[in-house]
């Protein structure tokens, strides 16, 4: 499977499950996935720190693994609804 | 920075320690991700380092009326103060056109949830409600012990 084939596989199971007309790919809001592989659709997690000798051209493997320091939720409040 | 499998497993300042690194991909948007397609590159010769948990499972676990309790209730998810630290840290810069979905603009990455959801598809419920710390939750401490066990 090609990038642009995984991408198309996850736009189209979101559409054939109902999600809304208006919602595509998400984009990470912090700008190092667009440096790894020059996509902002895709993210490479890579656990090579960053000791990690590029890969077939890209820097992928060479960029320090964020989510290791980063992971993606924080719970800062919970709140009681009616 | 060097990450050491001791790091993992301590208390280091530089990472988050695995046991809370549980979490839910972009709880921080205000539309969050249906589900993440991965493709494995390049496979280690051992072990891995991603491990999934079902939501639908713990829903499952829950006895009826902690299952009416928890439905009452949304949480607030928010990444805002770490992602600015990181950005400057590292010179990264800030996507705030949509992110996937019109309501996912800005730099406020905070958005708030149900702590149940219920696909709209399936009609299987789910806990929705992830936290990879304690330690961030700001709730009465009845309610925080009863979610967190």
């Amino acid at each position: 499977m090609t990038v642009e084939l995984q991408k198309e596989l996850a736009q189209r199971m979101g559409l054939l499950t109902g999600k809304p007309s208006t919602s595509g790919l998400h984009i990470f809001p912090l700008m190092h996935t667009a440096r790894q592989i020059g996509d902002k659709e895709v993210t490479v997690i890579s656990d090579q720190g960053g000791n990690g000798k590029p890969k077939d051209g890209n820097e992928a493997a060479a960029k320090p693994r964020l989510r290791i320091q980063d992971p993606s939720v924080s719970v800062i409040e919970l709140n009681t609804t009616a | 920075m060097d990450i050491t499998r001791a790091d993992l497993l301590t208390n280091s300042i530089q990472v988050t320690p695995v046991h809370q690194m549980w979490h839910t991909d972009s709880q921080f948007e205000n539309i969050p991700a249906d589900f993440a397609v991965l493709r494995m590159v390049e496979l280690p010769k051992t072990g891995g380092d991603t491990v999934w948990a079902s939501g639908y499972d713990v829903y499952d676990r829950l006895s009826p009326p902690m299952r009416a309790f928890l439905s009452n209730l949304t949480f607030t998810a928010g990444q805002k103060e770490k992602y600015e630290a990181i950005a400057t840290a590292n010179g990264l810069a800030w996507y705030t056109d949509p992110r996937g979905a019109p309501e996912n603009v800005g730099k406020e990455v905070t958005a708030t949830h149900p702590v149940i959801r219920t696909n709209p598809v399936s009609g299987v419920s789910v806990v929705f409600f992830c936290a990879c710390s304690p330690r961030s939750l700001t709730c009465t401490p009845c309610v925080t012990a009863i979610i967190w066990d």
